[in-house]
This record gives C-alpha cells, structure tokens and sequence, in this order.
C-alpha cells in the first residue's frame, strides 16, 4: 500500500499569504517593531494596509510572515497561554518575552508540517530590557539583537549588517527601519503599502506609521 | 506531551482486523455484524483513499482540548487536566440513558466544556456517524455500561 499522497502545497494554493518585510531591532530604551502592510493571493494584493505586528500581551508583540492563516492562529495560540501564565503570576508581575519566544518555537516546531509561519517575538520587559527573538520557519528560535525576516529582507542583508548600531536613540532606530523597509519595498514585489512601527519600552507603547510618500526615495 | 495545534494525520500502516468494530464473541477475530446490521465490514475502503482532510476534522475538538489541558498543566500543575479529565468521566459514570430513546442529556458536558452559551451545528445535528438509525441498539449499550 503506498499511502496517500497529498500535496501541502496544493492545499495552501489560494491561502492568502503574508510576502513581507518584517524587522525587530534593539535600541537603548527598549525595541522597536516594523513591517510593511501588503497581503497577497497570488499576484492580487488582499489587504494594502495590514497589520502584520500582532500583541502578544502589554509590551509583546510580534511580526508575522508566511501564511495569514497560520501566523494569526499561532499568534492566537500564544496570546491565550500567556493569558492564562500571567494569571497566576504576582501583581503587577508581566511575562518575560524570553517565554513568549519560547511557546512561540514549540507550537512552531511541534507543528512544522502543516505549518508555513516565520515569527519574529520582540518585547519589553523590566527584568530584561528590550528583547528580540527570531523563529523561522521550521520552528528554532534565535536570539538577536535585531531580526529581520520575509521575502523583502532578504534584500536588505547588507545594508542592515552595515548601519545597525548598538543601543541607537529612539529616533535614529524609526530612520534605521523606515530605511531599511522602504529598500526591502523597492526591491520586493510582495512588500508595499505602509510602514508599520510599534516601540515597546517600559513606559508603554508607542504606534507608529509612515505612508509611501514619506518613504520613497 | 507537546502543544499541538493540527491534529496528526492518522494514517496507519498496519490495522487489527478488529480495528473498526467491536469483536463478535461467537467470531473474535471479526466484527460482530449481526450486532451492527451492516454486512461484513471492508477494511479496505476503511483505510484507504481516505480524503486528506477527514482526520484533520474528526481529532480537531479533541485535539484543541488536549492542547489546553496541556497549558492547564504547565501553568497550574498536574492536578489541573487530572482534575478536569476526572469530572468529564464522573459525567459518564453517573448519567445513563439509551441511545435509542435519544442518549443523555448534555447539559453537564456542556457548562463543563465551557459550550452552555453558545448554539453550533453540533447542537442541531446531534450525533455524527452514531445517530439516527445508526444507534448502538440498548443492550449492547447496557452491556458495556455495566461491564459485562
């Protein structure tokens, strides 16, 4: 008997799919998120203004890639256990991003097969201060001073690898990503829109947004 | 134990011949098909060219349960899923009525499972594959409730 056959890929045809540019980056008070807002079907774009930085819990969010899908019930998946942790945490006790990451890697790793989503956790928390983790798809987890992910970055390696800088200022870490994505799309088909920014630091957070003609280049 | 959001694809490479219906005692290596009323039961078409979505459908409630229970237990303790576990089979104990004159009212299962406030489809088609004239007939029933 040969078993069935059945083609992931088909079954994912038609799901609407998250092409991206999405970073996190480390800067003194804390992080900042950003990502582009384009969803597409194929070559038809879904949503145009997508909010593709989801809250985890106060100060933890994350940026999706891959499948909407599966990013969104992930990232469901995720927000309800860190309910239910804080729960029994002390008062005024928040969740470390350290365990956000963490659930994240195992639901993405347990459930690898039938899963298509690239995850970057970023968070802020008195114990740690500004935290960035990166899980791709496959389910590892990494921990690094700034993430990038999606189609789009892989465009912007070089030049990221070359301007980052360690513990920026607030504002030159918004220039930092608002360059760094509005390269990622140019180059990119599947990234466009606006920019999104979410800051996450210990007084709380902060959104941000940038549309096209303030961007382009 | 792990977090599991989709259920597995349960495609067996190798079946019991009693797999997909309660041994007759007469005939132990077979179904009891004078119980069931079906014929003789084709394990073929039991296992295979299944569609590629009915596995995912039918483990995905139970599925969703245990991966709850499963954050109930890294976050409260063992005691949390023992506990609740413990009360859904205290339901099934406790409450018997056959099948055939509608089977138990559902009305614990429901506050337990969280489901008493809201209406699916499940609450106007009752049953899946075991309902309607496809009931395990009263003495089968009594039979496995008492233990005989």
């Amino acid at each position: 008997m040969n078993g069935i056959k059945v083609d992931i890929n088909h079954l994912k045809k038609g799901e609407v799919n998250l092409g991206t540019s999405i970073m996190a980056v480390n800067f003194k008070d804390g992080v900042i998120l950003g990502a582009d807002s384009r969803t597409t079907t194929g070559s038809y774009i879904a949503n145009r203004v997508t909010d593709k930085l989801t809250q985890i819990h106060d100060t933890i969010y994350c940026c999706r890639s891959g499948s909407a899908a599966d990013t969104q019930a992930v990232a469901d998946m995720v927000k309800y256990h860190l309910q239910i942790y804080s729960a029994q945490l002390p008062p005024n006790e928040k969740p470390t991003t350290q365990i956000a990451a963490n659930v994240f890697q195992e639901i993405c790793y347990n459930n690898k097969e039938h899963l298509t989503a690239g995850i970057i956790c970023a968070g802020y928390d008195a114990k740690n201060g500004g935290s960035v983790y990166s899980i791709p798809i496959g389910g590892s987890i990494h921990k690094q001073e700034y993430a990038i992910a999606g189609s789009g970055s892989t465009f912007i390696y070089g030049w990221c690898n070359e301007n980052y800088k360690p513990q920026m200022e607030k504002d030159d870490c918004v220039q930092f990503i608002k360059t760094a994505l509005s390269e990622a799309i140019k180059w990119d088909g599947s990234s466009g829109g606006v920019i999104r920014m979410v800051i996450l630091t210990k007084s709380g957070v902060e959104r941000l947004i940038f549309y096209p003609e303030e961007y382009q280049k | 134990m792990s977090l599991r959001l989709i259920p597995d694809n349960k495609q067996s490479s190798q079946v019991s011949s009693t797999a997909f219906g309660t041994p007759a005692e007469h005939a132990p290596g077979l179904q009891d098909i004078l119980k069931t009323q079906e014929g003789p039961l084709n394990i073929a078409s039991k296992v295979n060219n299944r569609h590629p979505l009915e596995s995912r459908i039918t483990n995905w409630e139970q599925t969703q349960y245990e991966t709850r229970l499963e954050t109930y237990r890294r976050v409260f303790g063992a005691g949390e899923p023992i506990r609740r576990t413990m009360e859904l089979q205290l339901i099934e104990a406790t409450d018997f009525k056959p099948s055939v004159l509608g089977g138990s009212d559902t009305m614990h299962k429901d506050i337990l499972l969280n489901k008493d406030t809201s209406v699916n489809w499940e609450d106007i088609y009752k049953g899946e594959f075991e309902s309607g004239n496809n009931v395990k007939d009263f003495h089968t029933e009594l039979e496995n409730k008492v233990g005989i």
